[in-house]
């Protein structure tokens, strides 16, 4: 129910912490204003206009309710986010409401163009290189909206429902609190009380059951003091909502949902009890302010664990936090870390807890110790530093260092850019490279290339269907597949059309445009007119992380490796090979090529296979990206004529240089004027820049050039 | 040069306008003054259908203009008759006034969903008639003039010109999509009530809307008649077809290229003007790159350089097009995608190069000057 | 008073343009130089200007310089054609001959250098048209006629007058521009095919039509590009005699390979070789001259 599922969304590793971190990255603007100190600012968005901005005033309200009535100092924290700590409050589940309610709110301001859903076409050729950051953007706002919405709305449900049973079992309430405060101050975690210790959790666990918050807290405390291994599975099953209670006994069980309604199994014994109907067991509830002990429960229960990247996350989980358990926690755990992003990790969560120090020499330290973090976090807390901080070196100091991690951020930034620019650029050299040769090779404006791309998606489609527990392996098949079969149909368009057009470029581009049309048509009537669904290789998923404010995904990465191979081997095709060699023969001087010997029209039909059969490849990696459906290929001639024209006819390394750049500065204008307008922007760019250099960058020269 | 004179010798061009004086005598008569009861009653929705394949028509013939004569294969001329659609549609979208949904006097639905609070700049005047008939000209002419100046001047042409004037029409069609643009974004314009006062839907209103087609088609291809059989239209075949000679006997081929690259796009603003109160809606859709190479097959169709050919291959096509997307609508994209192939290949000529191949054949003599409409490649 | 005279007899002298003889020349020349839209050099379009044939000779070209891509296709030629003077380039392929006219005609810009028609025009700073207007003609290697439009109408657009864009959609033909267009079809001897379409003649007639239409340019410079490259002898014949009849009234430039032909029609021969000028001379002479020799025995 909080920041796992939002992070799903966007597409990241299910490490909460990383996600978190890169979600923060990706709405850093966003954020950044936020943290100005409107605490308010969702309540503030200008209800304008369409569905957009109705669900941000709705959450605005929802959140606003319960803090209004002073039920939960917790729940407040969705409605605005305190940039000062001084409630307390966890610093992560801080960061995710912020999240949610500054992109909500940003929503209908910034992405109107975007998001809009009246806008689906401009947002399908927005988002030609899949997952694009405001697409990507705008579905964690949804998400987060929803989220923040769903909590608001359990937290006033509480807040109404429990007023009065609270009331009456004040007192005994009291009095549990009491004796179980004491309890978790006399046994800390790892105290020598084994015996006792099943007997703890097995007590502490009842206490689950009851209806109020603070007993539920209390058990949940006893839980994690009671050392046991299966606490930080229960703990987590509780935070997510797994774990219920049967009505007529008061068990606590983990619930899954089935067909009869609930299938349950004992929390502690793990023994399974049967299905039940889904109003024999209720789910546990918890507040905002159990979420965030229980995340620091939890944090502090893995931070234990052998595995770096469980350890990482806990750490992560446990910055912002001013336990001084918990630091004690964490301190012991750095003296003994082997791992150094989790050391990183907890210096952070250390450091940003010294910074409330009163000592201002330990605040100094603290701040240097920042030095260099990129963490969100860190950011965060040097801002609200300058905020409260009266000592003027520890000010000074702050704010030399927090420069300092701005401009690396910046840095950071853009290489990301240019890293999402060169993906794009990559997808759009795979889709002109083929059209380079028949285009830039044989003088064929061959409009069919987009379809011919389509089929290779296509291809890949139906190579998923036929071994659909190799999806993993599907795309090595695929590959040769989808460029034997788009090559069969360009040397079939080939042999069919183009051999009795050859020197007139205007009649090949109006019949390989009614061939596209053909082709369309022929995949809407043989499979189907709607979209597809191409599955990525788990492989395929997840991100390289470089460091906190840089992640790369693996499959932009892979993008950007596979365009170069497909570069590299058609060159080595055209360099190295005797088909190469009678190509360019061909291209240079038909009729002299012919006296030689080679035969020009096998020379042709294979040289419209090689760049239909690239076509094919490229559609493989295309269906990896973006949508697969009859259509997909008129998203992408444009672009591919565009690429060839800017990058110079007949020339490989102008494709390259030319989609590459085009790329790059499609991404670098994003930012500034949304995905739509850039697109825009650049071709004007080209249609001024041919006006400039009529054969585009790398022109061919000479007298035979022109004419 | 004497516009009718333009009309001797063009035996296909003067068959062609008298079928369209008839049918423009005939088609309000069986609308109007027969009954809906009877057999040969023609329905409004068959006028405007009409009405709508003149406007394309004359649409045709400014394509074949610069394509057939002028060698300038336009992929983008689709921008310029949705843009003199926009002019009239804006229009129109200022005469609904309080009628909108949202009863504002002043600002048009879109704008008041949007919760805009004021009239963009380019919006003022467009209450006037003869303001946006000004701007159905002006703007697709002054686009028409700032794209062909820069690109003629800097002899861009062949493919590299069809790519960019298809990039061009893409450019728009993302920009008219934007919200932000202030042209309905997706939705575009429509809901229209009334053109001068007169009720959009009531079947006077509409067949005089056909009228002005039929009378835009004829005057249109009088003009391009005129303009292709002076000096000029000369100058321009020898353009299409030894540009560089041509400049070499001293003519500006840059210049000669923009005025009637200029012309043409203000022809097709006009067509575009009478599309729009007709079909009763103008969104970014027309911009797209497939309705302007569409256009550029019935040309190919009809026939290049004869302008009855357009006229002709227009109406044909969308004749079948109507007729297939009600009958068959999976095999329209396989027709037109085979007439694309099979009219490259077999029918360089077209409809009309066919006739005369036939009337050639059948004993007639060698039609009369037509050396300059046979064009080839 | 004197020292702008100086000055501007100075600047003059650069362009040479007047011949300083006698006082009254230097009055006139100063004359000039003062007239206010002859100021500013820069200012002017170079069209607008008269060609001036004083010192005898219609074409200067030098220290002209070409390259692309590292290959040297001009290298250092100086080119001189005097006024209605009828002469013949050759040159064995790759000398540099096409490349020539194509600055000439300003299709080639070149790297450095300067060509002046006549004294005055420098027709580096003008476009191709510009070009054509002020009298220069040009026949391709390759015959390029109008194919679609008849030998009339080829002729018809190829005549000097107004060709900017209105004055040519409401051109009428008069009646003395009618028999100006009879008189050169009389000349190169196609009246009888006045209607057909110049695509349907012969290679030969071709050529004939495309001189005819440097004709009708009334061109002061005629660059024509081996004229009776495919022809049969009796063509061959034709176009020599259409040549030598053009001579004294306009200056013609020929380039040809066919070395007959080259004898049949000139008085003076100029050799390129490698971009620059290897000899220059009566044919005789040309043809005895031992670099010449080596140069087309050599290939």
């Amino acid at each position: 129910m909080h920041a796992v599922p939002v992070l799903l969304t966007v597409g990241a590793p299910p490490s909460a912490g990383l996600l978190l971190s890169a979600l923060l990255l990706a709405t850093w603007p966003a954020l950044a204003a936020a943290e100005e100190g409107e605490r308010a600012s969702a309540g503030a968005a200008p209800a304008s206009y369409a569905d957009v901005s109705s669900p941000a005033g709705a959450v605005a309200e929802l959140a606003e309710t319960p803090s209004i009535d002073g039920v939960d100092a917790g729940s407040a924290d969705i409605a605005a986010a305190p940039a000062d700590s001084d409630r307390g409050a966890d610093g992560a589940e801080a960061l995710v409401a912020e999240t949610g309610t500054a992109d909500s709110a940003d929503a209908p301001v910034e992405e109107t163009g975007a998001s809009d859903s009246a806008n689906a076409p401009v947002a399908e050729t927005g988002t030609a290189d899949g997952g694009d950051a405001p697409v990507a953007e705008a579905s964690a706002g949804d998400s987060a909206a929803a989220l923040a919405t769903e909590v608001a709305a359990a937290d006033s449900a509480d807040a109404l429902g429990t007023q009065n049973s609270e009331t009456d079992n004040a007192a005994a309430l009291a009095e549990v609190a009491a004796e179980t405060d004491a309890d978790a101050g006399l046994n800390p975690p790892g105290a020598e009380d084994a015996p006792e210790q099943p007997a703890s959790l097995e007590t502490a666990i009842a206490g689950l059951a009851e209806r109020s918050f603070k007993v539920k807290q209390q058990a949940a405390d006893d839980i994690a003091a009671s050392g046991d291994e299966r606490a930080a599975d229960l703990l987590k099953a509780l935070l997510n909502g797994d774990l219920y209670y049967r009505k007529d006994d008061k068990r606590i069980v983990f619930a899954e949902k089935s067909a009869a309604g609930l299938a349950l199994t004992d929390a502690l014994t793990g023994e399974s009890l049967g299905e039940v109907g889904s109003r024999d067991a209720a789910k546990i509830t918890v507040n905002n302010l159990m979420r965030n002990s229980l995340r620091t429960d939890i944090a502090t229960l893995t931070l234990a664990s052998p595995d770096p990247n469980v350890r990482l996350s806990a750490a992560l989980e446990m910055v912002g936090t001013d336990d001084a358990d918990t630091l004690a926690a964490l301190r012991a755990q750095r003296s003994e870390e082997s791992d150094g992003r989790v050391a990183d990790a907890i210096d952070l969560a250390v450091a940003i807890a010294e910074l409330k120090s009163e000592d201002a020499a330990v605040r100094l330290a603290a701040v240097e110790s920042l030095r260099g973090s990129l963490y969100p976090a860190a950011r965060n807390a040097l801002g609200g530093l300058l905020a409260s901080e009266t000592d003027a070196g520890v000010l000074a100091a702050a704010e030399g260092v927090l420069a300092d991690i701005e401009s690396r951020v910046q840095t950071y930034k853009i290489a990301e850019t240019v890293f999402f620019g060169l993906s794009l650029g990559s997808v759009l050299v795979l889709a002109a490279i083929g059209l380079a040769i028949t285009f830039g090779v044989m003088g064929v404006i061959n409009m069919a290339h987009g379809e011919l791309i389509m089929i290779g998606a296509y291809t890949t489609y139906l190579v998923q269907l036929a071994m659909p527990n190799w999806i993993d392996y599907s795309l090595l098949v695929a590959i040769p597949a989808a460029f034997i079969v788009s090559g069969l149909f360009g040397i079939a368009i080939e042999r069919t059309v183009i051999r009795f057009l050859y020197g007139r470029p205007l009649e090949t581009l109006l019949a390989t445009f009614g061939i596209s049309l053909i082709l369309q048509q022929l995949v809407r009537t043989t499979i189907s007119a709607q979209n597809v669904i191409v599955e990525n290789p788990s492989w395929m998923s997840g991100s390289l992380q470089i460091n906190p404010a840089l992640s790369l995904t693996y499959n932009r990465l892979y993008i950007v490796v596979f365009a170069l191979m497909v570069f590299v081997a058609l060159l080595l095709i055209l360099k190295r090979t005797a088909l190469g060699l009678q190509v360019r023969a061909v291209s240079q001087n038909r009729a002299m090529a012919q006296a030689m010997g080679v035969r020009s029209a096998r020379v042709d039909a294979l040289t419209f296979g090689l760049g239909a059969g690239i076509a094919g490849v490229a559609g493989v990696a295309l269906s990896q990206l973006t949508n697969v459906g009859p259509n997909m290929g008129q998203a992408y001639i444009i672009d591919s004529f565009m690429v060839v024209v800017f990058g110079g006819v007949g020339n490989l390394w102008g494709t390259l240089v030319g989609g590459l750049t085009l790329g790059i500065a499609n991404k670098f204008m994003e930012p500034w004027t949304g995905a739509v307008l850039a697109k825009i922007l650049v071709l004007v760019f080209i249609i001024l820049f041919i006006q400039k250099r009529p054969r585009g960058l790398f022109p061919q020269r000479g007298r035979a050039a022109e004419g | 040069m004497g516009l009718l004179t333009s009309m001797r010798g063009d035996t296909g061009g003067q068959i062609m306008l008298a079928v369209l004086a008839v049918v423009a005598v005939v088609v309000p008569i069986l609308n109007l003054a027969v009954p809906e009861s009877s057999p040969w009653h023609l329905s409004t929705y068959t006028v405007t259908l009409l009405g709508k394949y003149l406007t394309y028509a004359l649409l045709a013939v400014a394509v074949d203009l610069v394509w057939g004569y002028l060698g300038i294969l336009s992929l983008g001329h689709g921008a310029f008759f949705a843009l003199g659609g926009y002019a009239m549609g804006m229009y129109l979208m200022r005469q609904i006034g309080e009628r909108g949904v949202y009863g504002d006097p002043v600002l048009p639905d879109f704008m008041v969903f949007l919760d805009w609070q004021q009239l963009p700049w380019f919006w003022h005047g467009f209450d006037m008639f003869w303001f946006a008939a000004l701007m159905v000209v002006l703007v697709p002419g002054a686009l028409a003039f700032v794209f062909g100046w820069l690109a003629f001047r800097s002899r861009v042409t062949g493919v590299y010109l069809s790519i960019i004037t298809q990039a061009l029409t893409y450019a728009l069609m993302l920009a008219f999509f934007r919200n932000e643009m202030g042209f309905g974004g997706n939705n575009g314009l429509t809901d229209f009530k009334d053109i001068l006062g007169f009720d959009l839907q009531s079947d006077a209103t509409r067949i005089a809307l056909f009228l002005a087609s039929a009378l835009a088609l004829a005057l249109g291809y009088i003009a391009c008649r005129g303009i292709v059989t002076s000096r000029l239209g000369r100058v321009a075949v020898a353009i299409r077809d030894a540009e560089a000679r041509t400049r070499f006997i001293g003519y500006r081929v840059d210049r000669v290229k923009v005025a009637i690259w200029t012309f043409s796009a203000m022809l097709a603003g006009i067509a575009g003007a009478l599309y729009v109160p007709q079909v009763g809606i103008i969104n970014p859709g027309e911009f797209s790159p497939l309705n302007s190479i569409e256009l550029v097959i019935w040309v190919a169709i009809g026939g290049r350089a004869t302008l009855y050919g357009a006229v002709v291959g227009a109406v044909v096509v969308n004749y079948g097009k109507t007729y297939f997307t009600g009958a068959f609508p999976e095999a329209w994209l396989f027709a037109l995608g085979g007439l694309f192939v099979l009219v490259t290949l077999f029918l360089p000529q077209g409809i009309a190069g066919l006739l005369r191949m036939l009337r050639r054949r059948g004993g007639g003599t060698d039609g009369p000057k037509t050396a300059s409409g046979e064009a080839s490649a | 008073m004197n020292w702008s005279a100086d000055q501007s007899i100075e600047l003059l002298r650069r362009d040479r343009a007047f011949d300083f003889s006698s006082q009254r020349q230097r009055w006139l020349a100063f004359r000039e130089a003062m007239r206010r839209d002859r100021q500013f050099d820069f200012m002017i379009s170079a069209k607008d200007l008269e060609l001036d044939v004083s010192h005898g000779a219609i074409l200067y070209i030098e220290d002209l310089n070409v390259s692309f891509d590292g290959f040297k296709a001009i290298d250092n030629l100086n080119f001189y054609v005097d006024a209605g003077e009828l002469r013949c380039v050759i040159g064995p392929n790759g000398a540099g001959k096409t490349t020539m006219m194509d600055i000439i005609t300003g299709k080639t810009r070149p790297d450095s250098g300067t060509v002046y028609f006549g004294q005055k025009i420098d027709l580096l700073r003008l476009s191709e048209p510009e070009i054509a207007e002020i009298g220069i003609g040009r026949k391709f290697q390759k015959p390029t006629v109008f194919e679609h439009h008849t030998v009339f109408e080829n002729l018809e657009l190829a005549m000097a007058g107004d060709k900017r864009v209105l004055p040519t959609l409401f051109a009428k033909l008069s009646g003395a521009q009618k028999d100006r267009i009879d008189e050169v079809l009389a000349t190169i001897g196609l009246a009888e095919h006045a209607r057909r379409a110049a695509g349907a003649l012969s290679h030969g007639q071709k050529q004939w039509l495309e001189i005819g239409m440097l004709l009708m340019q009334d061109p002061h410079l005629l660059l024509v590009d081996e004229p009776v490259a495919g022809m049969t002898h009796q063509e061959m014949d034709r176009t020599a005699e259409l040549l030598l009849a053009l001579e004294g009234k306009h200056s013609v430039v020929v380039v040809e390979h066919d070395m007959d032909f080259v004898r049949s029609i000139a008085k003076r021969v100029t050799v390129l070789h490698q971009g620059s000028v290897l000899a220059e001379g009566s044919m005789d002479e040309v043809q005895n001259d031992r670099r010449v020799v080596e140069v087309y025995l050599g290939e």
